[in-house]
C-alpha cells in the first residue's frame, strides 16, 4: 500500500494544462466557465437596472447615462455575448447529459455551433435594439 | 479497486458533502428552465431599449413581464450559487478561505435574487 514503505521517489503528478495542444473543445470548456463567471458578476447590472426603475425617474436617467456611455456600451455588449454564449453552452451540456454528441464529429460541430450561434445572436439582438 | 465507504454511507448515498446529488440535479433543472427564462428576460430588456420612464414602468407592470422576471431571479439565484460554488471548490483549498467564499457566494446570490424581486414588485405594485 502507498505510504507504508518510505521512499525518496517523488509522488506522481498529473500533467499540467500547458502540455496539451489547445483545441476548440478545450477552449469552449474554458469559455463556458468564464462566461458563467462574467454573467454572475453581470447580474449586478441587471439588478441595478431594476432598482433604478423602482427608485424613480432620476435614478433611471442616471442608469441610462452610465450604460449609454462608451464603457457602459462595451460592458453591455460583452454581457450580451457572455450570457448567450453561456446559455448555448448550457444547452450543449444538457445534450451531453443525455449521452449524446461526446465523440467526433458531433462534439466539434456542437462547439462550432455554440461559438457561431452566440456571435450571430448577439449581432442580431444589437442590430434590432441599437438603432432605438 | 476496493471501496472504502461503509455500507451505511453507501445506503444513504449522500457522499462527502452530505447532500448527495442534490446540487447536480438542481443545476440541471435550473439550466433547462433557464433557457426559457433567459429568452423571456432578453425579450423584456430588448423591449425596454429606447423607452422613456413611463413606458418602462408600464412595461414592467405587465403581469407576464413580472412573472418572467420573478421566476428568472429565483431560477438564476439558485443556478449561479451552485455554479460559483463548483468554481470555488475547484480552485480554493484553504478551509477557512473556502468556507468564507462559499458563504459570500450564498449571500451574494441571495441579495441579487431578493433585491431584484423587491424592485420588480415595487415597480409593479407601487408604480
Ligand atoms: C439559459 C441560461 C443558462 C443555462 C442553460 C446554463 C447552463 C449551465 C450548466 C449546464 C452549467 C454546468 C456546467 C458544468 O457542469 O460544467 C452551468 C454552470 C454555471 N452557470 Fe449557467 N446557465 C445559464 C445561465 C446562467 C446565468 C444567468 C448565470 C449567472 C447569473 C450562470 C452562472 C453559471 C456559473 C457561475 C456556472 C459555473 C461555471 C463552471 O462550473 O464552469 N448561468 N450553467
Amino acid at each position: 500500500m502507498a505510504g507504508t514503505t518510505s521512499s525518496s521517489r517523488p509522488r506522481p503528478t498529473a500533467p499540467h494544462l500547458q502540455v496539451y495542444r489547445p483545441t476548440l473543445t478545450m477552449t469552449m470548456s474554458i469559455a463556458h466557465r468564464l462566461t458563467g463567471i462574467a454573467v454572475y458578476i453581470g447580474t449586478i447590472v441587471f439588478v441595478w437596472w431594476l432598482i433604478a426603475i423602482a427608485a424613480g425617474r432620476d435614478a433611471y436617467e442616471s442608469f441610462l447615462d452610465a450604460l449609454g456611455s462608451i464603457p457602459g456600451l462595451i460592458v453591455l455588449f460583452g454581457l450580451t455575448w457572455a450570457v448567450l454564449h453561456h446559455a448555448l453552452g448550457g444547452i450543449r451540456h444538457l445534450i451531453w447529459d443525455t449521452g449524446r454528441a461526446h465523440t467526433y464529429p458531433w462534439r466539434e460541430y456542437l462547439a462550432r455551433a455554440n461559438l457561431i450561434g452566440s456571435l450571430a445572436l448577439t449581432a442580431i439582438l444589437w442590430a434590432v435594439c441599437y438603432p432605438r | 479497486m476496493r471501496d472504502f465507504r461503509t455500507s451505511t454511507a453507501l445506503a444513504r448515498g449522500l457522499g462527502a458533502a452530505g447532500n448527495g446529488t442534490r446540487d447536480f440535479w438542481h443545476q440541471r433543472v435550473t439550466s433547462v428552465l433557464g433557457v426559457l427564462l433567459i429568452a423571456g428576460v432578453l425579450i423584456v430588456i430588448s423591449t425596454s431599449v429606447g423607452a422613456d420612464y413611463d413606458e418602462v414602468t408600464n412595461l414592467l407592470s405587465n403581469p407576464l413581464a413580472v412573472i418572467v422576471l420573478l421566476l428568472a431571479l429565483l431560477n438564476f439565484c439558485i443556478h449561479m450559487r451552485i455554479g460559483m460554488q463548483v468554481v470555488i471548490e475547484d480552485y480554493v483549498h484553504g478551509p477557512v478561505t473556502k468556507a468564507l467564499l462559499l458563504i459570500a457566494n450564498t449571500g451574494f446570490s441571495a441579495v441579487i435574487g431578493v433585491a431584484g424581486a423587491a424592485a420588480v414588485l415595487k415597480i409593479a405594485f407601487a408604480g
